[in-house]
């Protein structure tokens, strides 16, 4: 028996250590699977719908706001279809074509996509460069003079990106958010590769708004799901309701994620608040793979040190000269991998790569660091 | 047939489900430990007893 339209079975997650840093935190729990599975056919969540996906009771999606609003130090909170769609929806709601917006050097597309859209100028900050990509709160600052001397008022939001998805740099959001403050200006956290993963808190740091991407970072698997949580001071500027149907909040354009996948976010909620309250640890693995693979030479980490998230980058020589006379070429260390139950580098990459070792055992780990070296000791 | 067998379909999935975790943490080589052994004779005996009722029900 097998999938129709010869679509296959996946089974990744059962057969490999997956190691590509998009999926780690995607990666479900079975009680979502089983909820996802009971949930699936189209608008199955509406069935006891009382004209809004957020005022729904069966399943208790209302709780779920609230507990997710409290979980991430906030006073309310919208579901959206994903991060980059709550960030859309906080651009939309401040920022006009007259105005511009001040994001980091390390943001993700969609922030300038989303930027794009809604016809708003970006300035973005300085790295630090290679090696380290770091973006600190001076350079928000830099940025936000800088701007503000072009276009002559400071900028109507900045969006930060609390971990960037290249580097797992974790920027420190209080300082950057206090920065803004200062200036006036108020505060997005980027937290898809955060919030879900790592503990975070909206009031903690100071910021206004908080983008979450459920798929990256909240174990709910492949179906498209976000959270956009505001703070007090904001919430009526970001969830505004339709004047023609007044329940209906016009940012998700009324309901946004209507499926399966919201069923699933509430499933994987108790497993979501438990495993970031083991983030040290998560945190501990990088570090420890880190350190062994830099002892062993032929690798060089790029990203700040020492590690504060799951997302590994490497640069590689190591791997790269044996590409340069390997009969497979750049293809030899994807297969070799593959071959000892590892998977999710990118096929042909050598001179740079990046992985994540979120939630695999500290056994798994070792098997993962100990396959890497094993490979290059193989050829050199 | 009825919801029993509907229910019992449900159970055995989930079952499954269970089962399929019990591969996703053990990979990549499913080493199975005494704990994970006995946890998936136990699954296995919740997929056959629903799919025994399921059988009734239909016979």
């Amino acid at each position: 028996m097998s999938l129709a339209c010869g679509i296959g079975e996946r089974m990744v997650e059962e057969l490999y250590l997956n190691i590509n840093p998009l999926q780690t935190g995607g990666r479900t729990p079975a009680d979502t699977r089983k909820a996802i599975f009971s949930w699936v056919d189209g608008y199955a969540v509406c069935d006891a719908c009382k004209g809004s996906l957020r005022t729904t009771d069966k399943p208790p999606i209302r709780q779920f706001i609230e507990d997710v609003s409290a979980f991430l130090g906030m006073d309310n909170a919208l579901l959206t279809n994903g991060a980059r769609e709550a960030k859309e929806a906080v651009i939309h709601s401040l920022v006009s074509r007259d105005d511009w917006m001040v994001t980091d050097g390390n943001a993700h597309y969609s922030t300038l996509v989303a930027a794009e859209r809604n016809g708003v100028p970006v300035i973005r900050t300085e790295t630090s460069g290679h090696p380290t990509y770091e973006v600190t709160p001076a350079m928000f600052e830099e940025a936000i003079e800088e701007g503000t001397r072009a276009h002559g008022r400071p900028p109507a939001l900045a969006v930060v990106t609390h971990v960037d998805g290249n580097y797992g740099n974790v920027v420190d959001a209080k300082a950057i958010a206090s920065v803004c403050h200062d200036h006036g200006v108020p505060v997005l956290l980027n937290a898809a590769y955060s919030a879900g993963r790592m503990p975070v808190s909206g009031h903690e740091l100071g910021v206004d708004f908080i983008a979450c991407s459920a798929h990256k970072s909240w174990a709910i698997g492949g179906g498209n799901a976000g959270l956009l949580a505001v703070n007090e001071e904001y919430r009526d500027r970001i969830i505004r309701f339709s004047k023609e149907y007044p329940v209906k909040p016009i940012e998700i354009l009324g309901c946004s994620t209507r499926g399966s996948e919201v069923v699933a976010l509430i499933s994987s909620f108790p497993y979501v608040t438990e495993r970031v309250k083991h983030w040290d640890r998560e945190v501990a693995h990088a570090r420890s793979v880190v350190s062994r693979l830099m002892d062993a030479g032929g690798f060089s980490l790029l990203g700040t040190s020492p590690k504060e998230h799951d997302i590994i980058a490497l640069e590689t020589p190591a791997y790269d000269e044996i590409a340069s006379h390997h009969k497979k070429r750049g293809y030899f260390l994807a297969k070799e991998l593959k071959s000892r139950g590892i998977v999710g580098i990118k096929p042909g990459r050598t001179k740079h790569f990046k992985f994540s070792t979120f939630g695999f055992t500290d056994e798994q780990v070792d098997y993962i660091v100990e396959s890497f070296l094993e490979i290059k000791d193989k050829y050199m | 047939m009825s919801e029993r067998s509907v229910q019992n379909t449900y159970n055995a999935i989930f079952a499954l489900i269970d089962i399929q975790e019990v591969w996703r943490r053990t990979r990549p080589f499913h080493s199975l430990s005494e704990r994970d052994r006995e946890e998936l004779i136990s699954l296995l005996e919740k997929v056959r007893t629903s799919l025994d009722t399921i059988e009734e029900e239909m016979l």
